[in-house]
Parts: C-alpha cells; sequence; structure tokens
C-alpha cells in the first residue's frame, strides 16, 4: 500500500481520493483532505518527524499562503518564476532570514557566480554567517548542494537551479530531511510540468506597478501551485522588499549614531590605531 | 609589477613593486631618488608608474592583489623541495616568511666543500627559475643577516640587472668561527628585530653591529628589553638557536609498500583506509589532530602521483579523513600498477576536546563543528576558491564594494562566528553601514557589466527601451538616478548613471549610463 502511494504522484491520487468522499458535507471536505493530506504526507515521508520546527516566513501574508503557516525545517520549497527580474530569488532569500535565528549558516550555491551579497545584508542577513560556494560545473553544484542539505550546522540552502533530475532531486529531499536544512531552489517556470519532490512549490510573478503611482516596492503574485498536505491553487499578492531589520534594529542605531559625512573617512579614523611593537 | 592589498575601509595599498619601478617611477617633482615603495597608497603609485610608462613608452604596470595564502602554500611547497639538500628544513619565525633554513652541519665533506654544497643549492633554485641569495654561517642569526644585508659584489657585466644577477648567484660563506667578524659591519636590522627597535638605533647613532657589541649589556638590556641581547647573541653563536623543522617529524609518515605491485581500486582504497586508520590512532594518542595531510603513491614508472588534503580544524577522525580522501582519490587515475602509498601529515594541532552533553538535542552548539566538517568536505572536492565569505569594502563601485575570501583560509574565531548565535551582534562596519545606506542592490551582479543597446529620449535622460536577451523590452517604470563616481584613486575613472527599470512584464533590472561615453550597460538583475 505505502509503496504504491509513494510512487504516485500527489495530485492525481489527492483527486481520487476526495471524489471518493464526495457524499461528505461541503464544510468537512476541507478538513478531509487536509487529514489524508497529512496521512500521505507520513506515508510518504517515513523518517519526516511531524516534530520539526516550523518557521515563520517573516511575511505575514506568506505565511497565510502556506499550509502550515510557514517552512518547515527539513523541506525542500521550490521557488519558480518566469522572468528574470521577477524578484523570486529576493523573496526567497528573505524568506530564508528567520530560519538563521539559532546560529547555523546560510549556504548559497552560486554557480553562476552572481550572487551579490550587499542586496543580501540589505535584508539582514548577516554576512559572516554566509557561505557562498561556487561550483564550477552541474555535477559539482548536485554534490555541493547535496552535501550542504546534509549538513547539521546549517540552516538553509538557497540556490538557483536551473536543471536538476528526478532522482538527484529526491536525493536533495532525503538529504533535508535527516538533517532538518530548509532547502531553497530557485527554479524556472518551465520546470512546473516536471515531478516535484519538494515539500513545497511557489509560483511567482511580478505584478506590474504601472497603477500605482509611487511605490516602488515591487509587488509578486504568489501562488502555491503544489504543497504535500494537498492545499494548493491558492494565490496571494505581497510586497517586497521585507521590513529589513538590521540586527540590533538598524533605525535605532541610525537614530543614535550620527552618520558621518563620508564613511570611509571615518573608516579611515579607527583604524589609525598606534602600531603594536 | 606592483602587488597592492585592499584595507577593510577600502584604501589599496602598495606592498612590494619590482624594483625598475621603484626607481624608474622616481617623480621629477619629488627630491628623492626612491619611486613606488611598499606603504604607498595605490593611487599614488598607479599615478607613478602611468608616467614612467608615458616617458618610456612602455606597457603600464601590471597590478596584482597580495594573496598571503598562495604565498606561504608556495614558500612551504619550496621548502618541501630542499628536503634532499638537508636533513632539517624551516622557515624562518615570521607571520609572513622569505627564507628557508637549512641545516648543514657536517654536510659539506660529502660535497666536497661547503662551497660546493652551497652552489649547487643555487643552481638547483635557478634552474627552478628562481633567483636566491644564500648564505652560509656558524649560526642560524649571522647566515640570516649575510644573507639579507652583505653588500652585492658584482662583476663587470654589460647590464645592471645582469650584474645583479651574476652577483646573488654567488653563495656568501662565512669561514667556521668567523661569524662575529662578518656581523661587524652589517646594520642591525640583520638582526631580526622588529622595525621600532631597528628605527630606535638609527636614532642613537648605532648603524653597525660592533657598535652594539661594543656596548654593554647591562646598557642594551635596560634600554632595548631581552630581544636584542638574545638576537645578538644567536648571531655571534654565544646562545644557541635551533632551525625548527617545517615538515613533521619522520613518525608522522606512514608508508604501505605492496610487495606486488597493484593497480586495483578496491585494494589502494582499502590500502589508504588502513594508513589513515593507524595515523589517526597514532595521532589521537597524542591527543592531536591532522591538519594537512599529503597523500602520495608511487607508481613502478613514471612520476608520482599526490595531493594534499586540508582541514579547517584538526581532526584524527579516521570516517572524515577517510572521506576526504576519498573525494579526492575518485579524481585520481593511475595508469601504473602502484609499488607504495605514503601518508604524511604536513600539519598538526592539538585536538579540541570537547565533553558531550548528557541531554544531547541542541544542534545550534554543535554548529561550527558541522560547519568545519562541511567546508572541509567542500573545499577538498571543489577548491579552496569555490568555498568563500563575502566580506564588504567601503567602496561605492558596486563591483568592487563585495569581495570573497576563502572560508578555509579564515581564522578560526571567525568561523566560530559563523556558527554562533547572533545574540549581541557587533554594530556594522562601516562598510556595512554604507552598504545599507546606499540605493537598492540587486540580488544578481553581473560579473561585468554587459554593453546593452538602449533608448533614450531625453539627452541625460532615463532609458526608454532596451534590448535583453534577444528580446525588445519597454521600460514601464524608472527609479533613479543614483549616480555613482568613484574612483581616481583606482586605475580607471568611473562615473555613472544608475537607473532601477521596470519592464512591461515587470521584470526590474538594473542599468547604467556611463557618462563618459553615454553607452548603457546591464549590470545587475532584481531576481
Amino acid at each position: 500500500m505505502a509503496k504504491s502511494i509513494t510512487t504516485h504522484r500527489g495530485s492525481s491520487l489527492l483527486t481520487s481520493t476526495t471524489h471518493s468522499g464526495g457524499i461528505e458535507p461541503r464544510s468537512d471536505r476541507a478538513a478531509l483532505v487536509l487529514a489524508l493530506g497529512e496521512q500521505l504526507r507520513q506515508i510518504e515521508g517515513a523518517r519526516f518527524t511531524a516534530s520539526a520546527e516550523v518557521i515563520s516566513s517573516g511575511h505575514a501574508a506568506l505565511d497565510r499562503l502556506l499550509p502550515e503557516g510557514g517552512f518547515r525545517r527539513g523541506s525542500l520549497v521550490e521557488w519558480l518564476s518566469s522572468g528574470a527580474g521577477s524578484g523570486a530569488a529576493t523573496l526567497a532569500l528573505a524568506a530564508a532570514r528567520p530560519a538563521l535565528e539559532n546560529g547555523q549558516a546560510l549556504v548559497v550555491v552560486d554557480r553562476r557566480r552572481r550572487f551579490y551579497p550587499p542586496a543580501a545584508l540589505r535584508l539582514g542577513i548577516p554576512l559572516e554567517r554566509m557561505i557562498v560556494v561556487r561550483p564550477a560545473n552541474d555535477a559539482d553544484q548536485a554534490w555541493a548542494l547535496d552535501q550542504a542539505l546534509r549538513s547539521r550546522g546549517v540552516a538553509a540552502v538557497w540556490a538557483a537551479v536551473e536543471q536538476a533530475e528526478d532522482s538527484t532531486l529526491r536525493r536533495w529531499q532525503l538529504a533535508a530531511e535527516t538533517s532538518g536544512v530548509l532547502g531553497f531552489l530557485l527554479r524556472s517556470k518551465r520546470a512546473r510540468r516536471e515531478p516535484s519532490w519538494a515539500e513545497l512549490r511557489l509560483g511567482i510573478e511580478p505584478v506590474a506597478s504601472e497603477a500605482r503611482t509611487q511605490a516602488r516596492a515591487p509587488r509578486l503574485r504568489v501562488q502555491l501551485l503544489r504543497s504535500r498536505l494537498g492545499r494548493s491553487g491558492s494565490t496571494v499578492e505581497l510586497e517586497l522588499p521585507f521590513p529589513a531589520t538590521w540586527p540590533g534594529d538598524h533605525e535605532t542605531y541610525r537614530q543614535t549614531h550620527p552618520v558621518p559625512l563620508d564613511s570611509s573617512l571615518a573608516a579611515a579614523k579607527a583604524r589609525r590605531r598606534p602600531k603594536r611593537a | 609589477m606592483v602587488l597592492y592589498e585592499l584595507h577593510a575601509s577600502g584604501a589599496a595599498k602598495v606592498t612590494a613593486s619590482c624594483p625598475k619601478l621603484a626607481t624608474a617611477a622616481a617623480a621629477p617633482w619629488t627630491h628623492t631618488t626612491d619611486g613606488i615603495r611598499p606603504g604607498m597608497p595605490l593611487a599614488e603609485a598607479t599615478s607613478l608608474a602611468a608616467r614612467a610608462a608615458s616617458d618610456e613608452a612602455a606597457a603600464p604596470p601590471h597590478l596584482e592583489l597580495v594573496d598571503p595564502l598562495a604565498d606561504r602554500l608556495a614558500i612551504e611547497e619550496l621548502a618541501e623541495w630542499c628536503a634532499p639538500f638537508a636533513p632539517t628544513v624551516g622557515l624562518e619565525e615570521s607571520p609572513a616568511p622569505e627564507s628557508l633554513l637549512l641545516e648543514v652541519t657536517g654536510l659539506g665533506r660529502l660535497c666536497g666543500g661547503e662551497e660546493k654544497l652551497a652552489r649547487r643549492v643555487v643552481a638547483a633554485f635557478a634552474e627552478r627559475g628562481l633567483t636566491v641569495r644564500a648564505a652560509l654561517a656558524d649560526t642560524l642569526g649571522a647566515a640570516w643577516a649575510v644573507a639579507h644585508f652583505a653588500p652585492l659584489e658584482c662583476p663587470e657585466r654589460t647590464s645592471e640587472v645582469e650584474a645583479i644577477l651574476a652577483g646573488l648567484a654567488e653563495p656568501l660563506i662565512v669561514p667556521e668561527g668567523e661569524s662575529p667578524a662578518a656581523l661587524d659591519p652589517l646594520p642591525p636590522a640583520g638582526l631580526r628585530l622588529p622595525a621600532d627597535t631597528c628605527t630606535l638605533l638609527a636614532e642613537l647613532g648605532l648603524h653597525e653591529l660592533r657598535q652594539i657589541a661594543a656596548l654593554r649589556r647591562e646598557t642594551l638590556l635596560a634600554r632595548f628589553g631581552p630581544q636584542l641581547l638574545a638576537r645578538l647573541d644567536q648571531a655571534r653563536g654565544t646562545a644557541p638557536e635551533a632551525i625548527v623543522a617545517r615538515a613533521a617529524p619522520p613518525e608522522w609518515t606512514f608508508e604501505w609498500l605492496f610487495e606486488h605491485p597493484t593497480g586495483r581500486r578496491e585494494m589502494i582504497e582499502w590500502t589508504v583506509n588502513e594508513l589513515v586508520a593507524r595515523t589517526c590512532e597514532a595521532l589521537a594518542r597524542e591527543g592531536r589532530g591532522v591538519l594537512r595531510l599529503e597523500c602520495r603513491f608511487e607508481p613502478e614508472q613514471g612520476a608520482a602521483e599526490r595531493f594534499v588534503i586540508g582541514l579547517y580544524r584538526p581532526s584524527a577522525s579516521p570516517r572524515h579523513l577517510e572521506e576526504l580522501l576519498r573525494l579526492k582519490l575518485e579524481q585520481v587515475r593511475f595508469r601504473e600498477p602502484l609499488v607504495s602509498i605514503r601518508l604524511r601529515v604536513l600539519a598538526l594541532a592539538r585536538l579540541e576536546c570537547r565533553q558531550r552533553e548528557f541531554f544531547a538535542g541542541d544542534d545550534s552548539r554543535d554548529a561550527p563543528q558541522h560547519i568545519s566538517l562541511l567546508v572541509d568536505r567542500l573545499s577538498n572536492r571543489l577548491g579552496v576558491h569555490a568555498v568563500v565569505r563575502p566580506w564588504l569594502l567601503a567602496s561605492a563601485q558596486p563591483e568592487f564594494t563585495c569581495q570573497y575570501r576563502p572560508v578555509s583560509s579564515l581564522k578560526e574565531r571567525s568561523l566560530k562566528k559563523l556558527g554562533k548565535a547572533a545574540r549581541s551582534p557587533a554594530l556594522p562596519s562601516a562598510a556595512s553601514r554604507s552598504t545599507l545606506e546606499s540605493g537598492e542592490r540587486p540580488v544578481h551582479l553581473e560579473p561585468e557589466p554587459r554593453a546593452l543597446a538602449a533608448i533614450s529620449v531625453a539627452p541625460e535622460g532615463p532609458p526608454m527601451r532596451f534590448r535583453h536577451a534577444g528580446r525588445d523590452e519597454r521600460v514601464v517604470r524608472v527609479w533613479g538616478p543614483e549616480r555613482i563616481e568613484t574612483s581616481w584613486w583606482r586605475t580607471r575613472c568611473v562615473r555613472r548613471d544608475y537607473y532601477q527599470v521596470e519592464t512591461a512584464d515587470g521584470d526590474r533590472y538594473w542599468l547604467f549610463r556611463e557618462l563618459n561615453s553615454g553607452e548603457w550597460f546591464l549590470h545587475g538583475t532584481f531576481a
């Protein structure tokens, strides 16, 4: 029984079960779907303990969209986007920040060597907690991701994955489950038709800001494309960036510390210490 | 060629330059004859060099960032290569060693005289393409002083460079018992003293060692502390000083000789694991762990295959080492059957002991350990430069704001920080503050700005359309410009107007107009 379920793809299986439960009153149907989803998840991921912590994404609207109100440690999340400048990577990076609270590292796998850390700093991710891995080819990338997802010292892995085989994805998912690492994979929208081992699959589209006048923050439409808990299809619109909280609150820091005319001058002054003998 | 280093404040300073530039680039408006010198801001140095280049119609000098780790590894490799010349090879005690020390007591007789031995060493270095200054004396201190400060005896040659090279090739031999006499005319810097002590000595008018040697020891001790006396005694041979061998003592070498040469993979892997187990057992008994481990495969014929694994923290865990070795082993192909396999511990350190917690479960406390295991694995397979940590510099030009440093070259302290809970965060540094205060920055930055065909209506205005990735993009909204103008102290002056643009599809890009040429570039994507 268990075997047959695991080899099926989640979506087709779910429609058939809801259909068989069609005689239930409408209000119970949602609860039933949720319960069956939970059952399914327990069968699918035997080692995946329900006790793993659920972390808020740091954004209330996004949390409402997610079935569990956040991301569960040890799960893979796919972020599918169409365009290059959709904001999906920024959203995923911002959503990884709350996972870092317990002192572990963020691993960024940067195959194309285009990741720009100052943007992460602006989202409130301390750079000294970040390890950037720059593999030279796809095979190394797959291996590095696997290693990072397997390490207990890592809180989250953030990677843009262009091509990945089904078996590789499965391996990553198992690695994440054993260690409790949160894996954020940024993929192209084309991957939508491919099967997925990820716990969640989110589709991100930018909302053109023509209608609005002043707002500068980009708006994104996030759709829950697939979830192992079953509830999918809902959409939410939210705004980037998340309020960047500098550790120790950047705003207060700015108010209490006068900003020097030129920061490099201040730095030069601070460095002028007496030389040690 | 000019080497420079970057400081956290963004200031670039010259560390070293080739001697030709040091004199050729002497600025006409200064009265001194020295041109580019260490400690000079890079800006000054480049302007001097550019002037020199335009005078002589030569190419502008090559600028390169200093890499202390690479320097260190290179000299360690040389030290290892020197092993055939002397039983003990060491490096001078310094954070950035530049001298190799060879213990040659009693070896002169084997080579037909000490001078012949020295000439052989110099010739071997010359074959490698390296010019060295060799000196041989009774004491380490005397040899060091003579090698660094004895005047060059240059024979008459056609060119100055040739003469210097010929002078360098002559090894300096101080005959037995004459070390004090050889030291007398040398400057006090020859005693390996800190720079401020040397300055103090110079201010007091002590320019030669014979002047110092003539002073009373008590006054020297009172005025300069024990170091000067100790160095003086060591150089003159009245106090002992031994060369600290760089290589680990031979007991940390484990070798397996095959009775019948084998090329079988399983056999090789089994043997490596066996050797690792022996190494770990021996090391763990002493409470030490491996930092660098060399693995050498000797075939019947041909060159030996060798690789080195580096660890971030000392380890004596066979499982961890086996795994790291296996990662390397996978990339090696053996063409010939192997005769022997040898493991050698190149660097070791005391193991860090941690008490296990009775109520385990708090993973975050173990985070630094897990991270160091991960860093070891990643850097050994992907290469040290593929596993990096970002580092901010207070530079306004976006591509220079961020620098990467290999995680495995960081001090262990910073790795601990990597895993430590940021409950009491440090205040933001000047560099990160300036990043936070600048305009928005994209998550993806092109390694090089990419030239674009873009149309703007007003001559200094924002872009209306641009062509990117084979598509015409219509710009719907624009934010900016953010003018970034930096850098007369860099090699090239940069003036740019950055715009954040939104296309009809809602995608956001970071474009800039180069103000000097008016051309458009794509620099980043708000991915």
